[in-house]
């Protein structure tokens, strides 16, 4: 057997992660210098799905610039659907690295967007993919049109699956219309519908909200069904964030070992975004167990003051890059949300 | 308001079960005898001290389609329990409390009769009574019943006429063998009446035998030689069974299959979801007597009793390798031979494994492949690369100065490294880069640090456009005129680079934000060997050209020793140097 191919079997075994990266990376880069494009290719494809399923986006990005390049080279040679699937996992992660430029990611979506025209493609992906980058923005007049073109485009083979697009629309809902949601929320819950992220990360966005309309036993539910689906898995990074502000509120210790567990995976994010929202969950966790902060297993470096920095640079970052002050309401809404989420639990 | 029932279409439902419920049409051997079973245990609970058998026989004839004959001395049914139970689709004696004690559940085993049958004629007379009923029951859903005037002691005889096109499940040979592979641990003999009575069920099972006389039974009865089999219990499930350890390695990610028995009639013999994932190395043969079926009777429910059964049997294949360590049995190391990289897997996964493993674990080093134990005799500073591509930038710079590197590349190998002190607490892990390895290289002195200013300022140049630094110090090999090392970073870096130059100009403009401005460039380094001939040849050269091709070249054979793929500008690098050599040699 060749290098490169026993590297690639040994990733084949591991979950997604570090390691897995590190040996299909090793095994590429020797099919580079072979020269051998088309394994190459078809590799860093499966490299990409592992990477954004790692929560590492910075790697997959850069394997998609390549494989774009060759596939533009010579588009007969390679499946133009397989690319313009992943290049919607690329459009979507792009916005949540802070180096990158608004006009950077326009580009992006003009360019993906001219190129299912091309293909034939519905614009069903590319409305929502507008959508998320308008809310992004803080545009809530243009995120809600393209909602609305969302919905209304018809499914193609393109299209999200099922259970990705439920989502989206439940948490489209879940601020303003709880029982909407849950609605929507039945097909998922019941396993009817699901993927690979869909709905480990549903049972997450209900927490919050279900807490505040007073629904304890039923957040608990979603706690206890959900974390273990996302607890052993990488990329889940703001979701953990959720869960832990829903024990923050109901059961601190229990917080306190998710927070243990995922820091690492957090601490070592290049999407700064993901780490914002873990860093503003630790935060507010923090305020509650200043007094046996020195016991817990994690850095020395991390203490409240330094999450709070973070927090605050990391906001204020984004919002420059974004031209509003989206970042730096959500960490006074969260704090609201989980205040008031713990008025709930003493009136009950 | 009028109330109906509709009816159910019973063509349509047996049409549904040969088709889509069981797997093949030889079912209905399996069916046939587990009734016969059932009846015996029934039989048993009233009368403890009796011995029940079950008979089987083939009529033949040149002008009809075969017969299949097969009798019980069972408990038998009454007229009523034969209305109730054979004439009702769902409804079957064994309900209630005592479901346990029977293989069956659904009564819908006689109906697969009609997959290979126009007829079932059943008679039976039960030990509550002396009548002799028989029934007569069609695949349309009508049947008749009479009591006939004769003699019959009590039990059970089913006649069953091949359909036509159904006949090569009726052939003695194949009817032999079917029964053999359903009922062959059934704890009550089956007998075949041919020319001589014989028996076709093994009169005790593998989960019944000692380790010895099971290793010995699958070579008999498969022509396999097992490394070893360990015994397997759960008494929440009611589960018994031999896991036999196998004679070759298998990938971590291979599906299992076990070979499983409910109430010692077979399953199925792939069963894959009665072990642990981690129990790969091993194939079982099982009896379960607690876990429920689904309706095809060929698969567990996968429920909480299940995960809790899962979990109790695979405690004994860990106590079993357990206790082969600690008495380090020819045995544990044959197995470990073969299985050591799933073993590795487990030990990840579980530190009491861990703990007796990781001593006898063999590990990749810059000294060749050694156990644990061998490596922590040579001292109690542990050093490793945590890839293969470190690995081997490195590890023949640390064979010559014989320090033991391990690599921590290769699947599982890193976390097991970490877990280290948490057994040896004197241990010191330490994760070395090759660039932090570098670092331990002899530094030059004053003199020879002037005399190789001029060399170290040109490669410096040459070499800053590759983000790539320069260094001379002394190491060995001393035949290694120059060593790459790079960092995770440094690596990334380059990668995107190596991109860049390929993409588009949107993307590569996305490149250049995310990494040039986002990641702090981390230089990648070349460290020159002084202690080399070519190296030192060149320092003391004083033709800057020369010097700046051989530079350019040594930086990228160092490249490709470590199979970095070369950028186009490296690549012409190459090209224009080679060139330059020839020139040389041309105008001499």
């Amino acid at each position: 057997m060749m290098d490169y191919q026993r590297l690639l079997k040994q990733a084949e075994s591991l979950p997604n992660g570090d390691t897995k990266l590190a040996l299909m990376e090793e095994a590429i880069r020797i099919l580079d210098s072979l020269q051998e494009v088309e394994e190459a290719f078809y590799e860093r494809m499966d490299y990409i799905e592992v990477a954004i399923f790692s929560g590492r986006a910075e790697k997959a990005i850069v394997s998609f610039a390549w494989c774009l390049a060759q596939y533009d080279k010579e588009p007969e040679r390679f499946d133009s659907h397989d690319v313009m699937w992943t290049y919607k996992w690329i459009a979507e992660h792009l916005p949540s690295f802070l180096q990158v430029h608004l006009e950077k990611v326009e580009e992006t979506l003009a360019d993906l967007k001219r190129r299912y025209q091309e293909l034939g493609y519905k614009l069903r992906p590319y409305y929502r993919l507008k959508r998320k980058f308008a809310l992004e923005k803080g545009d809530l007049e243009e995120a809600e049109k393209y909602f609305q073109l969302w919905i209304k485009e018809p499914r193609d083979s393109m299209s999200d699956c099922w259970a990705c697009e439920l989502d989206q629309q439940i948490s489209y809902y879940l601020e303003k219309d709880l029982e909407r949601a849950e609605e929507l929320a039945k097909s998922l819950f019941n396993g009817r519908e699901s993927c690979h992220s869909v709905p480990s990360t549903t049972y997450a966005d209900f927490l919050l909200p279900t807490l505040q309309a007073g629904k304890v036993e039923l957040a608990w539910q979603y706690h206890q069904i959900g974390y273990p689906l996302i607890r052993e898995e990488k990329g889940f990074i703001p979701w953990v964030a959720e869960h832990i502000q829903f024990l923050t509120v109901t059961d601190k210790k229990k917080a306190v070992l998710l927070l243990e567990r995922h820091l690492p995976e957090a601490l070592a994010l290049y999407e700064k975004d993901s780490q914002f929202d873990f860093f503003l969950a630790a935060s507010t966790l923090f305020e509650e167990i200043q007094e046996y902060q020195h016991t817990l297993h994690i850095p020395e470096h991390v203490t409240y003051e330094w999450l709070t920095n973070e927090v605050e640079s990391i906001a204020k970052q984004f919002d420059k890059r974004n031209g509003n002050d989206s970042y730096q309401k959500k960490i006074v809404e969260v704090r609201e949300k989980i205040e008031a989420c713990r008025e709930m639990i003493k009136s009950i | 308001m009028s109330q109906f029932h509709f009816k159910v279409n019973l063509k349509g439902m047996i049409d549904l079960l040969s088709n889509h419920l069981y797997s093949t049409p030889h079912v209905y051997l399996r069916e046939l005898i587990q009734n016969g079973v059932d009846a015996i245990t029934a039989h048993k609970k009233v009368m403890a001290e009796y011995e029940g058998t079950i008979g089987i026989e083939l009529f033949t004839s040149p002008t009809k389609p075969p017969t299949l004959y097969i009798e019980d001395n069972g408990i038998g049914l009454t007229e009523e329990e034969v209305h109730q139970f054979l004439s009702q689709i769902g409804q079957t004696s064994k309900r209630g409390d005592e479901e346990q004690d029977f293989i069956g559940r659904f009564g819908v085993g006689l109906l697969s009769c009609f997959i290979v049958s126009e007829e079932i004629v059943l008679i039976t007379r039960s030990v509550h009574s002396d009548e002799v009923i028989e029934w007569r029951g069609k695949p349309d859903g009508s049947y008749q019943i009479k009591k006939l005037d004769q003699e019959m002691s009590p039990g059970t005889k089913v006649f069953l006429q091949s359909k036509r096109g159904f006949e090569e499940y009726f052939q003695p040979n194949s009817v032999r063998r079917y029964v053999k592979h359903y009922g062959e641990f059934l704890p009550y003999p089956i007998y075949f009446y041919g020319e001589e009575q014989i028996r076709l069920n093994a009169k005790r099972a593998p989960w019944e035998m000692t380790t010895e006389l099971a290793l010995q039974y699958a070579e008999e009865r498969n022509g396999e030689i097992y490394l070893d089999a360990i015994p397997l219990s759960s008494t929440i499930g009611g589960v018994k069974g031999i896991a036999y350890v196998l004679p070759y390695a298998v990938s971590t990610n291979a599906k299992q299959s076990h070979q499983v028995y409910v109430k010692q009639m077979l399953l199925s013999e792939k069963v894959s979801n009665i072990l642990p994932d981690w129990a790969f190395f091993v194939t079982g043969i099982l009896n379960a007597n607690e876990l429920r079926l689904t309706a095809s009777r060929e698969e567990f429910y996968q429920s909480d009793l299940l995960e809790l059964v899962r979990a109790e049997l695979g405690d004994c294949i860990k106590k079993y390798l357990v206790n082969l360590a600690e008495k380090q049995s020819d045995t544990f190391w044959k197995i470990l031979d073969v299985h050591y990289s799933s073993i590795k897997s487990l030990a990840v996964e579980d530190d009491e494994l861990y703990a007796l493993f990781i001593d006898w674990l063999p590990f990749d080093t810059s000294l060749g492949r050694k156990t644990i134990k061998e490596i922590r005799s040579e001292g109690e500073m542990i050093l490793y690369t945590s890839s293969v591509d470190q690995f081997r930038q490195v590890s023949k710079v640390a064979k010559a100065q014989s320090v033991l590197l391990l690599n921590g590349g290769y699947v599982h190998d890193k976390e097991l490294l970490r877990k280290l002190p948490n057994v040896f607490p004197e241990l010191e892990i330490q994760e070395v880069d090759a660039s932090t390895f570098s670092e331990n290289f002899v530094d030059l002195t004053l003199t020879e640090r002037e005399e190789g200013y001029a060399f170290l300022r040109i490669a410096n140049l040459v070499l800053q456009r590759f983000q790539c630094e320069c260094d001379v110090k002394k190491f060995n090999p001393s035949e290694l005129p120059a060593l790459y090392t790079s960092n995770k970073e440094a690596a990334f870096f380059r990668n995107a680079s190596y991109t860049k130059e390929e993409t588009n100009d949107l993307f590569a403009s996305i490149i250049d934000q995310m990494v040039v401005e986002g990641v702090k460039p981390t230089f990648a380094q070349l460290c020159f060997n002084y202690d080399n001939p070519t190296i030192q040849q060149l320092f003391h050269s004083d033709d800057p050209e020369l010097q700046r091709s051989v530079i350019e070249t040594l930086y990228v054979q160092a490249l490709l020793l470590g199979h970095h793929p070369l950028k186009q500008s490296e690549m012409k690098l190459l090209n224009k140097n080679l060139r330059q050599f020839i020139n040389w040699r041309l105008e001499k």
